[in-house]
């Protein structure tokens, strides 16, 4: 039996950084089932897609930030989210930490510690 | 006339007299209470003052913090973002020769954008931590060259120094030089090896040390000489940069030892 690759959503409003990651996701042997810019866009990515995990950065284009994003997703769709994000900031953490969430990883990442956060998230997520 | 007992008269006159400067007196404490109250005044009005006057320079060196955490912020941003231009590039290169230039500038940028996310804050504004920084530094470069690290293992030393970003920038890129062609030549065929990093201090001076066990350098091996630009940067930054000396020893695994004053900070605006 071979087992399907896991599909990812990329949330980031960087397009550049959001390619960097979906050809570095590619390379670790994941599928990228698309890349979202803000809160509306990973929502309706969320709902036509249906991806596997999302990975979302937490500071987004748009009213609502990456947190709301994550937590509509997660009560809509229960699909599990890992943050990204650049700035670590105690309001962001804490408001994070209230949202239902599988990581957090502070940019810029190693691939590696992205792949053992996802690998981990669905691992998690799996056994709920 | 009736006649009055002496002792009774020098009783009223004690009495009288008495009562003469006890009101006297009575009106010399209201008077330094009076002054006091109004010294109290003007002292309680200039430490109001003052308080506000400290709320007024917190809030602006709270503002000047935030500033400067969101331009550190936005560098760090903009130089990962270069980064990442970098990266796509060198996965669509067909040849692999462009691809190591390419990857090896990405490695240059990255160790400057590394400086803005070890940036110590507001208690050390100018301050960039040795230990992490390098740290960060050397573990990115294993992650980039995919070392094995049951191979090649990376040992490091560091006094607790902080630099100002004006010293930790040329630092950075000299340990990424130096570590690069380590991890690039010291080690053919998967020998295995240690690479370590020292930073000492001794009163103000600055010690640098980069050691590998591995195959050593050329005989009579000078940066001139080098074949890379990377050993020439390396000199023209401890030299020019620094102010500093650099001294290479190539016997038994490349030794490099720099050893340079801190820079003040100079200012640019």
């Amino acid at each position: 039996m071979v087992l399907e690759k896991p599909r990812i959503l990329i949330v980031e409003d960087e397009w550049i950084i959001a390619n960097d990651i979906k050809d570095s996701l590619v390379e670790m042997g994941y599928r990228v089932s698309g890349i979202a810019s803000s809160a509306d866009e990973a929502l309706a990515a969320a709902a036509s897609e249906g991806p596997d995990l999302v990975l979302m950065d937490i500071v987004l284009k748009g009213d609502r930030d990456g947190i709301d994003a994550a937590r509509e997703i997660h009560e809509r769709f229960d699909i599990p989210v890992i943050y990204l994000t650049a700035y670590v900031n105690e309001y962001l953490v804490e408001k994070a930490k209230d949202s239902e969430h599988f990581g957090y990883l502070v940019k810029p990442f190693r691939e590696r510690e992205l792949d053992i956060a996802i690998r981990m998230a669905l691992h998690k997520a799996a056994k709920r | 006339m009736a006649t009055v007992p002496i002792t009774l008269i020098l009783i009223l006159v004690t009495i009288l007299a008495s009562g003469g400067l006890f009101i006297v007196f009575l009106i010399g404490i209201a008077r330094i209470e009076r002054r006091l109250m109004h010294s109290r005044k003007k002292l309680s009005d200039k430490v109001r003052e003052k308080t506000r006057a400290e709320a007024v320079l917190r809030h602006t060196l709270n503002e000047k913090e935030m500033l400067l955490r969101e331009i550190h912020h936005r560098v760090k941003n903009n130089l990962q973002i270069v980064s990442s231009l970098l990266r796509m590039q060198a996965r669509r290169c067909g040849d692999e020769k462009t691809r190591t230039v390419l990857r090896e500038s990405l490695t240059r940028i990255q160790a400057m954008a590394l400086i803005h996310d070890n940036f110590r804050g507001a208690d050390d504004p100018l301050g960039v931590s040795v230990r992490k920084y390098f740290q960060d530094l050397a573990m990115n470069l294993f992650e980039i060259y995919s070392v094995n690290p049951e191979a090649l293992t990376l040992e490091c030393r560091f006094d607790d120094i902080s630099l100002t970003i004006d010293a930790a920038t040329p630092c950075g890129l000299i340990v990424n030089e130096l570590m690069t062609n380590a991890l690039k030549h010291a080690f053919p065929y998967d020998r295995r090896g240690n690479i370590t990093i020292e930073f000492t201090r001794r009163d103000d001076e600055i010690t640098l040390r980069i050691a590998d066990d591995g195959v050593g350098l050329p005989e009579e091996f000078t940066p001139e000489t080098s074949e890379t630009h990377g050993l020439m940067l390396v000199k023209n930054l401890v030299e020019n940069q620094l102010g500093g000396t650099l001294e290479i020893r190539g016997n038994g695994g490349a030794e490099f030892v720099i050893r340079f004053r801190e820079p003040e900070y100079a200012k640019r605006i």
